[in-house]
Parts: structure tokens; C-alpha cells; sequence
């Protein structure tokens, strides 16, 4: 077998997506045709060019130090899936 | 040609008409629902419509108006029915960009371009269909349906603001607010034969506009004339204390700037522009136009920029990184449904952009695209040295049939080819009606120097004004 271009598990974990077995299958070929796609890049030489961060040129942008009125509890809660007792309510977080 | 209907006006029409009482402004946002009622089942440019509420604030601003006839001077859009995409959060009004995770989302607050819209005095009559995240250049990524052509229902509006592009075209409304990272105002606006202008990015605040590439997502009108584009684009330019990527630079009268003289602009014209696979009557229309803009007083020059094949790469990834890391915020805790829940274009974007960042391919990909972009933006620096805006094709075809979006993997990109550099290196741009290909509208765009819409209303106008 031929080494794949892209880590699809990989990219999975990174990107939070939890895929179907069948859709892991269509995406390995597009992605990897995409992928193709964009390495015409590489005929183009960059070596010596420093890359853009932005484009406007803007430097040292501060709003004004007063509070604004933030969104009330009520508010920010409003579309969660799911509320206890003012909070957001999470599946378990645990690192291993 | 017989009297226009009332939805078939432009802003100026209408306001000259409330002025003169020739109708009310609920006569008018009446015309237009009955429009939407008549064409929008076969159209289905909108996903959510707001009649009882726009008639009612159309009474109210009746009332207004004959208090204060003077009205006009504080709200330029006063009265005025306009369609919004749907990816500008709207306070209690439901806001999905199209798509099935956010098919319940209710934000709790305005975007700064729906606030300024509705202080100007705009009747916002409903929320736009477009591709999903704005993942598209059709429609057809909507998660709901896809929006049709109103000149050819077997063909797509463009997109992503194909809902907007269409609603205008077919005079379901007098005006529309979309958005563009690259291509999303000026291609639908081109497919659909009206005007589409993207703004200097920075001019418009992206605060409230649910993300697509943050480094270039900027909202613009999308309209009947390019007056009435002026006269949007001076109600939502501006800095904003909430996007801090809006520049300082004052907001002109664009409306005003208009009817200032132009004088002796050069125009260059790209030779890469004309793509060797491109529909070859859409060139000769554009290349007609162009002869077109000589005769009115502009003079123009073969000019070189940054070849068009490599722009599609360096846009390809850039985006798709913004894009892995923007939704990345749908977790499916604040709001929004869960992450299996995202179209396949979407998970496509998010896998391809993850792949461009991550450890190991960050330089070879991320990196060396940003480091074009750099190019490309020098690329337009050194061509405004010569001349003062330049004059393409908005678009490499006229509006293509439903399904073909499906069959090409990067078809939002390949159709955007010729706005993809001008949009990454922030540039202003519009897209006009300049003829028609088999019945279908073929867009002329006008690029500028950052910050000088002006510049590209100017020439457009003129354009315009001298009649197709």
C-alpha cells in the first residue's frame, strides 16, 4: 500500500469530528486531491520574503478603558443545550 | 418601458417617491412581500421572512414621516425594505448561516452592521439563504436547499450571498447586506446581474457576522444601482470599538464623492485576468466593456499581476486554516448543535485547514501561503503605482446550472479565481452588470488602493450611467 498524504484519525482528533467510517473513506481521496491541488505552491519560491500577518497595517489598536454593558446570565445561557443552576452544563473534562 | 413597480425601485426612487407622497412606506414593504410570495417558492432566497413585524414598523415610520419630513437627513436608509444574510446576528431573530448546527440559534445581539442598518431606518423584511458557513459559491452548501437564479431557475445565483444577489435581482426587495471573504459579494452579484461591492476589509465591521476567514471576511451591499451602494456603504463604514481589525481612516460621503468630477483615471487591465479555459463570450463582453469605459473619458493599460492559478492555492489555504480554527468555537455547549452535525463541506474545510497548521506541515503550507500573500500584496502595491484602479472580469463564466458544485472538490475557489487576490490583500472591490452572455448577466469588477471606494464608485457609476 501506498503511504497516505493525510493522517485522516489524526485530522479527526484535531479538528473535534467525529466521522462515520464511510465518510472517513470519501474524504481521504478528496482531501488528498486537494491537498494535490494546492502543492502547485511549491514552484514558487518564498525564501527570502517575510510572510503577511495582517493586511491594513493597523498597529496598537485599544479601545477605551470603560466597562461596556456585557450580555446578562439569562442571555449568555440562552442557547445552551443544556443549564443547571446558571452554569453550562459539560460532559466530563479529564486529561490522560 | 411601463411605470416601475414599487418594489422594482432603487433607494433613491423610493425616497424621492416617499417625499413626494406618491406612496407610503407601508404601500412599498407591501409591493415587496407580495413579490416574495409570488416568486420566492420557486426562488428560496430566503430561509426566514418577517412580514407582520416589517408592515408594522412600516406604519410606524408612515407615522414618522409625516412629523418629520425632514427624516431622510438623520436616517439615509429610512424606509427602505432590505434583505440580510444570515450569517449577521440578529437579536431575537433566529440567525443560522445556512446551516443545520445553528438551525436554533437565537442570538442575544445585533451584528454592528444590523445596528447601523436599522438606525439608518431599514426595514430588515427577512434573512438570506447562502452556502453553509458561507462555505461556497452557489448556494448549493446551504444545509436547507439552494437558492435558484431569478434569470434561469435551472442555474444558482452564485453565492455565498446567493439568497441576498437573488432576492435584489428578482425586486423582492430594494437592497441587500452580504458578505465576502473572497468572491461572496461580487460573483453572486455578477451571476445575478445587480451590484455587488466589497469593502476594504476593515472598513465594515465584522462584529456579529458569524466567521468564515476572519483576515478577510468583510460585509457590503448588494443593490439595484450603484448610487444606492454609496449610499449602504456610507450607513455601515466605519470604526468599531467591538472589531478591532476597523481602521480609523474617516468614512467619506460616498454619495457626495460621486458626483465629484473624475478626472484622467488610468485603468489597468490585467492580461492573467483572461483566463485560456474562460467562456469566450464572457471575455468579449468584458473586453467590450472595457472599450466602453475609453469612450466615457478613462484611459486604460495592459497591466501584470500576481498570476491567477496560484492566488486559488494561497486563498485555498489560508481560509480553510481561519476556518478550522473559527469553527472550532461549536462545541455544542454554548450554542449550536454538535460537531457531527456540520455539512461535509465543513468538515472538509476543517480537515484541510488542520492539516495546513499542524505540526510537521505549518511551513510547507501555512506559512508559504502567508508568505505569497505578502507577494500579492506587494504585487498591488507596485500596479496602483501605475494606475489608479483596475478592470476585469468578476467572474470566469455566467451563472452555472444547479449540481455543478457538487462534481468539483474546490469549486467555491476555482469560481472565485479572479477576486481571490484582490479579497487577501484587502482590497476594495465591485462588481457590475456590463451585458449578457445567452440571457445571462456577466459582471465587470472595479479593484482599488485600500480605502478609496470612492475610486471604484466613481468609475462604476460612470460605467453605469452612460447605459449598457
Amino acid at each position: 500500500m501506498t503511504k497516505k498524504k493525510l493522517d485522516l484519525d489524526y485530522l479527526t482528533q484535531l479538528g473535534n469530528l467525529p466521522l462515520t467510517r464511510k465518510e472517513k473513506k470519501l474524504f481521504q481521496k478528496q482531501l488528498e486531491d486537494s491537498i494535490s491541488y494546492v502543492e502547485i505552491l511549491k514552484e514558487l519560491d518564498v525564501n527570502k520574503i517575510e510572510p503577511a500577518v495582517q493586511v491594513t497595517k493597523l498597529i496598537n489598536v485599544y479601545r477605551s478603558d470603560k466597562a461596556g454593558k456585557p450580555l446578562s446570565q439569562k442571555q449568555a445561557l440562552s442557547n445552551a443545550a443544556k443549564v443547571k443552576g446558571g452554569y453550562f452544563v459539560t460532559k466530563r473534562i479529564k486529561w490522560e | 418601458m411601463g411605470v416601475k413597480k414599487l418594489n422594482e425601485l432603487t433607494i433613491i426612487e423610493v425616497q424621492k417617491g416617499l417625499r413626494n407622497k406618491s406612496f407610503s412606506v407601508k404601500d412599498l414593504t407591501k409591493a415587496c412581500f407580495k413579490q416574495i410570495r409570488k416568486t420566492d417558492d420557486k426562488l428560496k432566497a430566503f430561509v426566514l421572512l418577517r412580514e407582520k413585524e416589517s408592515l408594522s414598523l412600516a406604519e410606524k415610520y408612515d407615522q414618522e414621516l409625516k412629523e418629520n419630513p425632514e427624516v431622510f437627513a438623520q436616517k439615509p436608509l429610512f424606509g427602505i425594505p432590505i434583505a440580510v444574510k444570515d450569517n449577521f446576528c440578529t437579536k431575537g431573530i433566529k440567525t443560522t448561516a445556512s446551516a443545520d448546527i445553528l438551525k436554533d440559534f437565537i442570538p442575544p445581539y445585533n451584528a454592528t452592521v444590523v445596528e447601523k442598518m436599522l438606525a439608518a431606518g431599514a426595514i430588515m423584511v427577512g434573512k438570506t439563504n447562502m452556502d453553509a458557513w458561507a462555505h461556497g459559491s452557489s448556494t448549493e452548501a446551504s444545509d436547507f436547499f439552494t437558492t435558484k437564479n431569478p434569470h434561469d431557475l435551472t442555474r444558482t445565483p452564485g453565492g455565498s450571498s446567493g439568497g441576498s444577489a437573488a432576492a435584489v435581482a428578482s425586486n423582492q426587495v430594494i437592497a441587500a447586506i452580504g458578505s465576502e471573504t473572497a468572491g461572496s459579494i461580487r460573483q453572486p452579484a455578477a451571476w445575478c446581474g445587480i451590484v455587488g461591492l466589497k469593502p476594504t476589509y476593515g472598513r465594515v465591521s465584522r462584529w456579529g457576522l458569524i466567521p468564515m476567514a476572519s483576515s478577510t471576511d468583510s460585509p457590503g451591499p448588494l443593490t439595484k444601482t450603484v448610487e444606492d451602494a454609496a449610499i449602504i456603504l456610507s450607513v455601515l463604514a466605519g470604526k468599531d470599538e467591538r472589531d478591532a481589525t476597523t481602521s480609523l481612516e474617516p468614512v467619506k460621503d460616498y454619495s457626495r464623492e460621486l458626483k465629484r468630477k473624475t478626472k484622467n483615471l488610468t485603468l489597468g487591465v490585467p492580461q492573467e485576468y483572461f483566463l485560456p479555459k474562460m467562456d469566450e463570450k464572457v471575455v468579449l463582453t468584458v473586453k467590450k466593456a472595457i472599450k466602453k469605459l475609453e469612450k466615457i473619458g478613462f484611459k486604460t493599460k495592459k497591466i501584470s499581476l500576481f498570476d491567477p492559478k496560484y492566488a486559488i492555492a494561497v486563498y485555498t489555504i489560508i481560509m480553510r486554516a481561519e476556518v478550522s480554527s473559527n469553527l472550532g468555537r461549536y462545541d455544542g455547549i454554548r450554542f449550536g448543535g454538535f460537531r457531527k452535525n456540520f455539512g461535509q463541506e465543513a468538515k472538509r474545510r476543517i480537515m484541510l485547514g488542520s492539516h495546513v497548521l499542524s505540526s510537521g506541515y505549518f511551513d510547507q503550507y501555512y506559512l508559504h501561503a502567508q508568505k505569497l500573500r505578502a507577494v500579492i500584496v506587494q504585487d498591488f502595491e507596485k500596479v496602483f503605482k501605475e494606475v489608479e484602479a483596475i478592470a476585469a472580469p468578476t467572474s470566469p463564466s455566467v451563472a452555472l446550472k444547479v449540481g455543478k458544485a457538487a462534481k468539483d472538490l474546490l469549486f467555491g475557489e476555482m469560481q472565485d479565481i479572479l477576486v481571490e487576490a484582490s479579497a487577501m490583500a484587502g482590497l476594495p472591490g465591485i462588481s457590475l452588470n456590463c451585458g449578457w452572455v445567452n440571457n445571462l448577466p456577466v459582471g465587470l469588477q472595479i479593484v482599488a488602493p485600500q480605502f478609496r471606494e470612492e475610486i471604484i464608485l466613481k468609475v462604476a457609476h460612470a460605467y453605469e450611467k452612460s447605459g449598457l
